[in-house]
């Protein structure tokens, strides 16, 4: 019955799936392309992955409330890149202590992030747009434009490599949903996420200590993206000072088109994933056709645009009716 | 928590300071007649790092030149107007453009050169005649250079994908026009497919991902830079495909994969070395002597046979190489 209570709230996206992979179904017969090829589908789980871990640490923020937004998802990532190679440098052995600094890089982030929005009132798209541009100069100044190092076996057998043909990276990513989940869904935190996202103010007379809650939700968002910025580094095999370019747009597009309300207090795990999963469909059979990348922005910017008013219809009814009331 | 928050943001603005230091513009000082000013576009990669090594070595090459300075627009072209402003008021006697979007500083150009101070362009172009001179490399004759190569190497026949830069950047446009154009002349060439990859590692990875599952037969990609071209033949080794000829650029993660895996590779590079061909435009203006208001550069490929003795396995992915032939103080460091 929990299944199903879930597939009936979530039905329109369930529908816009169904109708992708008709779609990519379609596309089989018509042009021969199979979508369902095992190497395909191989190629869209690493980047369903990568993405998916970074929108579900968006998705937290935003269900935080009061416009939460992180855009310095991007630069963090790409920082924690070039962390893990320069200070791993092709070593196996160096592996976990590095990964365990590039994960406190991002909890500082996450941390300063939080700390200017809640302590400070900053409006959270200039405070992480600042702290990203802030992350890009030190990166600079720190790299030279040039970033060393290497990145170990062991990292891109992560990124790379697949047991029982399943790639490694999923296990990663499937690890970090289900905690998401439970502590979305089953958690004292997750309870008190979903009331401070709806009214904080509410949340504060009622004894919710919701600057707290937020600071924690920066925080989750920052960690989960240097991980990602690590895990790039297995996948790619390389650190790029750009490497985390556009994540931070696609993180927020997954997360609305799964049905994150941008005004907080609404959002699922369940409802992000499968909002990748819409994303990576149509940028991978936009590709399979030969689409052209400008098309697909055009798709993916519409699917988002409609996204965006199924989800905010209900909010903007009621504000208006309060307007008129 | 109070107390943690004030130290956060003590940090914050200690690190601002320090950046902002760091983007004052950098000048240096030596004894003669000149000073020269250089509004870069930005600095955000290693190519710019190369850009800027290549403009200071050049300088130190000539005793005339007693100063320089060097701003940085970082890709905004209200920033570079900015820019333009401020070096004339350091009393520069030339300027060096590389400009962010070109037309959207034509009124500082035009202003600079009503000022009696020559202003040379390199890296773009800029649809004003009222610019001193334009430095450039035939980006056209650079795509096409690469196509040749790998047209030739395929002895005219087979199926090609390719990849090019930012949709609308005139270095990708440039060097894709140039490649089509060739293309033509070899019928037997077919062009499965091009996407815009914006440069990045990870779009063209994910792109030639997907054409690797759209084309059971690709027999050469024709990339404007190795930025792509890099990826793409990582993407081949991954799915066990063929490691067909490709065309890249200069980066010496490109030059590397090429050299360590036997594959055939065509380096057609976007040199950093205009920055240098600026400098000696701008001093050669300054002496009074006659420079062509378009001065056209050429740079050589290099062929697979010479992609062992440029690349360089024990330097960063991101050198450039054939760039960095400069004395070793002036090199990015390491």
């Amino acid at each position: 019955m929990d299944a199903m209570k879930i597939i009936s709230r979530n039905k329109g996206l369930y529908l816009a799936l169904a109708a992708l992979l008709l779609t990519a179904v379609v596309i089989n017969i018509v042009t021969g392309v199979n979508f369902f090829k095992i190497s395909n589908l191989l190629n869209v789980t690493r980047s369903f992955c990568l993405l998916g871990i970074t929108s579900i640490g968006h998705a937290i923020v935003i269900i935080s409330g009061g416009g939460g937004l992180d855009l310095s998802i991007a630069d963090n990532i790409s920082t924690a890149n070039v962390i893990a190679a320069t200070y791993m440098n092709g070593n196996d052995a160096l592996f976990f202590p590095v990964l365990l600094l590039a994960l406190a890089f991002g909890t500082m982030v996450g941390l300063i992030n939080g700390l200017l929005v809640t302590k400070r009132n900053v409006p959270p798209f200039i405070a992480t747009l600042g702290s990203g541009i802030v992350l890009r100069g030190l990166r600079l100044m720190w790299t030279k434009g040039l970033p060393q190092g290497k990145i170990p076996p062991v990292l891109i057998e992560i990124g790379n490599g697949s047991t029982f043909g399943i790639p490694n990276m999923f296990f990663v990513f499937l690890l970090i949903a289900v905690f998401a989940s439970v502590l979305l869904n089953s958690t004292g935190y997750g309870r008190r996420l979903y009331a401070v996202g709806n009214n904080a103010d509410v949340a504060t007379l009622n004894g919710i200590k919701s600057h707290r809650v937020v600071l924690i939700a920066y925080i989750i968002c920052g960690v989960l993206a240097s991980l990602v910025g690590v895990l790039l580094g297995g996948y790619m095999g390389m650190s790029d000072q750009k490497i985390g370019e556009g994540y931070h747009f696609n993180s927020l597009a997954a997360a609305v088109l799964g049905g994150v309300s941008m005004t907080g207090g609404k959002g699922s795990v369940h409802g992000v994933v499968i909002g990748v999963l819409i994303m990576l469909l149509v940028t991978n059979l936009a590709l399979l056709i030969h689409v052209p990348i400008q098309s697909q922005m055009l798709i993916l910017g519409g699917l988002i645009i409609l996204a965006l008013w199924f989800n905010e219809r209900k909010n903007l009814n009621r504000i208006w009716a309060g307007k008129e009331g | 928590m109070k107390t943690s928050f004030k130290v956060a943001a003590f940090c914050l603005i200690v690190l601002g300071l320090v950046m902002g230091a760091a983007l004052l513009p950098e000048s240096a000082q030596a004894k003669d007649k000149f000073a020269i000013g250089w509004s870069n576009a930005g600095m955000g990669d290693s190519w710019r790092q190369f850009l800027v090594a290549n403009f200071k070595a050049e300088c130190a090459k000539h005793p005339e030149i007693s100063e320089y300075f060097i701003m940085n627009a970082d890709e905004k072209p209200e920033k570079q107007m900015a820019d333009i402003e401020s070096l004339l008021v350091k009393g520069i006697d030339a300027l060096i453009v590389y400009p962010t979007v070109g037309d959207a500083i034509i009124p500082a150009i035009e202003r600079t050169v009503a000022e009696g101070i020559p202003v040379i362009v390199f890296g773009g172009t800029i649809n004003t005649d009222k610019m001193t001179c334009l430095v450039q490399q035939d980006l056209i004759a650079l795509g096409g250079d690469g196509a040749k190569w790998l047209a030739e190497k395929l002895g005219g026949k087979g199926k090609i994908v390719m990849l090019s830069g930012i949709a609308g950047n005139t270095t990708a446009e440039d060097r894709l026009a140039g490649a089509r154009k060739v293309f033509k002349e070899y019928p037997g060439i077919e062009i499965l497919d091009h996407q815009y990859c914006d440069w990045s590692p990870p779009k063209a990875r994910s792109i030639m991902e997907a054409m690797i599952q759209a084309f059971p037969q690709i027999d050469g990609i024709w990339a404007d830079s190795g930025l792509m071209s890099w990826p793409a033949l990582q993407a081949l080794k991954e799915a066990g495909r063929p490691l067909c000829p490709t065309t890249g650029d200069q980066l010496n993660g490109y030059a590397k994969f090429l050299v360590a895996n036997n594959a055939l590779g065509y380096i057609a590079p976007m040199t950093t070395k205009l920055s240098g061909e600026a400098v000696k435009a701008a001093v050669a203006l300054l002496k009074g002597e006659k420079v062509p208001k378009t001065l056209v550069i050429k740079f050589d490929g290099i062929g697979p046979d010479h992609v062992k003795d440029v690349a360089k396995p024990d330097l960063s992915d991101w050198w450039w190489v054939g760039d960095d032939q400069m004395p070793a103080e002036f090199l990015p460091k390491l």
